[in-house]
């Protein structure tokens, strides 16, 4: 039965469903056409207004510097008229020099008449970094790039033992006492021996000095007493090369302890391997220990042998995994935590997490982005797509160093990075983000919307980071560089890479392209909240066997910029190892690891001396002679 | 915040007060109308800033502790605000608590702290969520924050 009403509680309750009903259609109709219109019609118009303020951006500088055209104009109208190779000086060189070997040595060598033409497109100049030194994209070729090899060598080339192990054993089974004299000759005799010098100096084959002049050892310690005690030659001098706040972090975390960094020489490291590094400094560490203090025969000996190859030793690689067999200081198996600790780019800045650089000002803020930049491009993208892939994975043409010269040019990400920067520092405040995924999405979406933006704005950006090797990795660094500098958690970072390749760039575009390969990005994001050592574990102990990761050239990057940016973000002084961050300050290195682009940069207009050449053992002859089944070979008689 | 804990906290906000005079607490939608109505419409500066945004579409779900979960929407350029789903995705979607609405339409809490600090939800077009700051600083008379060039006010 239905509720008896009378004819004006009717009417009454008629009248309000209508109007109720009214009133929502009113609402939905006037809501829904105002959208629509303003959408459809606006919203393109609107942004037809912004492109003066396109124009305004330092990208839009850096493309038309490029390019040379109008950065912002889709239709490429010198397409087929630039001559294809022709366009570039370096690859007409190769041609030249192709026929001459291949004349000299009777064998055809270098010659584009074998390959597919292409090259209808602009071989576009490259700027590195913002040092304003532009390159051809073929001097980043590691084989043409003497800084690379020398990035690649000054890494193998060092190791790093303890030495108050071997203070001890001296001390207290050998009798012998350790002062700042014992040590300083110990270190005098330590640069002969590094070099191959012999103490016992009767028939022994010694090595030309020439050779080996970037061979030597230097003293580490956090002890302001003990370095007062060292002649100043013989150790790395912490307070002047980082800022006062570093310095201090840096040697209380060390402590009285003395360690020695070694510099084997590059030529042993290459006709060898990284391996031999810590051979050749093991040995040549004992004999120097047995020459400054005097020991023969004594068991003590075969200790300290021991000491210095097993028991206090810091190779900077891992030995790699069975089927990519190698054995320690090579690329390969360099924990990713270390990475940071080798670049050096943040040393002289103040110690302080990164929001706080916020608070500053925008040009700090940038700053810091910018630093970070330089050492995830300089040396992060060296080591791991030119170096690892493109070289110990692939060899020859080095597929993937084309994505790591988009690590180089800086002037693309390190704009985008600095509008992000100013963006930060207006809207947090200098207040730090709870490592929370929540808000880490929100910043990430951002952070994404705007890089796809920019790709999609500058049609001359997405043809400089052509494949999609390139934009992903970008796209990976840049979501795990701001994550991780936000946070100050290498974990965020990570995960912050995993998610805008993953979601935000395969949303935003639908794929990811080439070197995308996002499943391992899907399956990162659950995995890194574990801490099973073959699921998450510290970001900062993976490495190139880590198994739940992508090792494609596109993510190479955003591993390093997870944990260099917590480093950052947390405001450390070190990222794994406080002894390993000091080493690579040594300013006798020929690669700067402070300026990693610069010394890339000046090497790819060959104003970079690399250590390791033969030339005091080589015939004074032309460039073509060298290395070619010559005349004289004719001349041996079998 | 505490302030708008206490009983009967709405009856000495003129801003509400103005626009309802309900003797129960006002829902969500009472509180954004008459955030509209008496603190938008009588800021020249706030209607400056919306009259040069593109259309927006900011879809709240408040949170009251006691009446549970309620879903409004603020349309901007052109004005609106009504209550329920919107029918379109939205531009910004908010998860907040009642109170901590209260507070931001009252000027009391940051919408963009709130967020970094995890007390909002934000999902969608960030950009919406930075226009929606500058109209809720200009509608109190706060300086507003400079855009990045890229994304400048009115930027889609």
């Amino acid at each position: 039965m239905g509720e008896e009403l009378s004819e004006e509680e009717r009417i009454k309750r008629f009248v309000e469903e209508r109007k109720k009903k009214a009133g929502e259609e009113r609402t939905k109709e006037s809501g829904m056409s105002a959208r629509e219109r303003d959408y459809t019609r606006e919203l393109y118009r609107a942004s037809q207004k912004f492109i003066d303020i396109e124009k305004g951006r330092d990208i839009y500088q850096t493309m038309k510097e490029i390019w040379g055209a109008e950065p912002l104009y889709e239709v490429d109208e010198k397409m087929y008229h630039r001559g294809g190779y022709r366009q570039s000086i370096r690859k007409k060189e190769f041609i030249d020099a192709g026929k001459q070997i291949a004349i000299k040595r009777g064998l055809p060598s270098y010659s584009r008449a074998v390959g597919l033409p292409v090259g209808q497109r602009m071989l576009e100049p490259m700027p590195v970094g913002k040092w304003g030194i532009t390159i051809e994209q073929d001097d980043s070729h590691h084989m043409n790039n003497t800084a690379i090899q020398q990035l690649n060598d000054d890494i193998k080339r060092t190791v790093i033992m303890n030495l108050d192990l071997a203070h001890r054993m001296l001390q207290v089974r050998v009798g012998k006492e350790v002062t700042p004299e014992t040590l300083n000759f110990y270190m005098e005799t330590l640069q002969h021996t590094m070099g191959a010098g012999a103490v016992a100096q009767e028939h022994m084959n010694e090595v030309n000095p020439y050779l080996v002049k970037d061979a030597w050892a230097k003293i580490i310690t956090g002890s302001d007493e003990i370095m007062d005690g060292l002649d100043q030659r013989y150790y790395i001098h912490i307070d002047e090369l980082f800022h006062p706040d570093r310095a201090k972090a840096l040697k209380e975390a060390i402590g009285d302890s003395i360690w020695v960094v070694f510099r084997v020489p590059t030529l042993a490291m290459r006709m060898g391997d990284g391996e031999c590094t810590g051979r050749w400094a093991a040995m040549q560490n004992t004999m120097a220990f047995i020459s400054a203090y005097q020991l023969s025969g004594e068991h003590v000996i075969s200790d300290l042998a021991y000491a210095f190859k097993h028991a206090r030793v810091i190779h900077m690689g891992d030995k790699l995994w069975g089927s990519r067999v190698r054995g320690r200081n090579e690329i390969g198996g360099i924990p990713d935590g270390f990475i940071p600790d080798i670049i050096q780019c943040e040393r002289d800045l103040p110690l302080m997490p990164y929001v706080e650089y916020m608070t500053q000002d925008d040009a700090a803020a940038s700053k810091a982005m910018t630093r970070m930049s330089e050492g995830i491009g300089g040396i992060a993208a060296m080591l791991d797509n030119t170096l690892w892939l493109g070289f110990y994975m692939s060899g020859g043409i080095g597929f993937s160093n084309t994505v790591a010269t988009s690590a180089l040019s800086g002037g693309a990400n390190e704009d985008v990075l600095s509008e992000f920067s100013n963006l930060g520092a207006k809207y947090l405040r200098g207040k730090l983000i709870p490592a929370k995924w929540d808000i880490m999405k929100v910043m990430l979406n951002m952070v994404a919307t705007y890089v796809i933006e920019t790709y999609e704005k500058f049609p001359t950006l997405a043809e400089l980071h052509w494949g999609g090797a390139h934009k992903t990795s970008i796209m990976g660094t840049v979501g795990a560089g701001v994550s991780a500098m936000l946070t100050g958690s290498s974990t965020m970072g990570l995960w912050a890479g995993n998610y805008t390749i993953a979601s935000a760039m395969k949303e935003g575009w639908l794929r990811t392209g080439w070197a995308g390969q996002e499943i391992q990005d899907h399956m990162g994001m659950p995995y890194l909240c574990s801490f099973r050592p073959e699921e998450g574990n510290l970001t900062e102990m993976h490495g190139e066997n880590y198994p739940m990761h992508s090792f494609s050239a596109g993510h190479g990057n955003q591993r390093a910029a997870a944990n260099y940016g917590a480093m950052m973000g947390r405001g450390s002084a070190w990222c794994l190892s406080p002894v390993v961050k000091v080493a690579f300050a040594d300013p006798h290195l020929a690669f700067d690891f402070r300026r990693p682009r610069y010394c890339i940069a000046k090497a790819g207009i060959k104003e970079f001396m690399p250590d390791g050449e033969r030339t005091a053992i080589t015939p004074a002859c032309d460039i073509l002679d060298r290395g070619i089944l010559k005349d004289t070979m004719k001349e041996i008689p079998f | 915040m505490a302030e708008e804990r206490k009983e009967d906290w709405w009856k000495d906000k003129a801003w509400i007060t103005q626009y309802l005079f309900k003797g129960e607490e006002p829902t969500a939608f009472d509180l954004l109308g008459a955030f509209v109505c008496n603190i938008v419409m009588g800021s020249p500066e706030a209607i400056l800033i919306a009259g040069n945004m593109p259309p927006r579409l900011i879809h709240f779900v408040v949170n009251h502790p006691k009446r549970g979960s309620e879903s409004i929407v603020l349309m901007m350029t052109p004005v609106a605000v009504f209550e329920g789903e919107p029918e379109e995705e939205p531009d910004l979607g908010l998860e907040i608590d009642y109170y901590k609405f209260a507070a931001m339409l009252g000027g009391k809490e940051d919408v963009m702290d709130m967020v970094w600090s995890g007390e909002v939800t934000m999902s969608g077009n960030t950009v919406v969520g930075m226009d929606l700051k500058d109209l809720l600083d200009a509608s109190i008379g706060k300086e507003i924050i400079e855009r990045p060039a890229a994304w400048t006010i009115g930027v889609p």
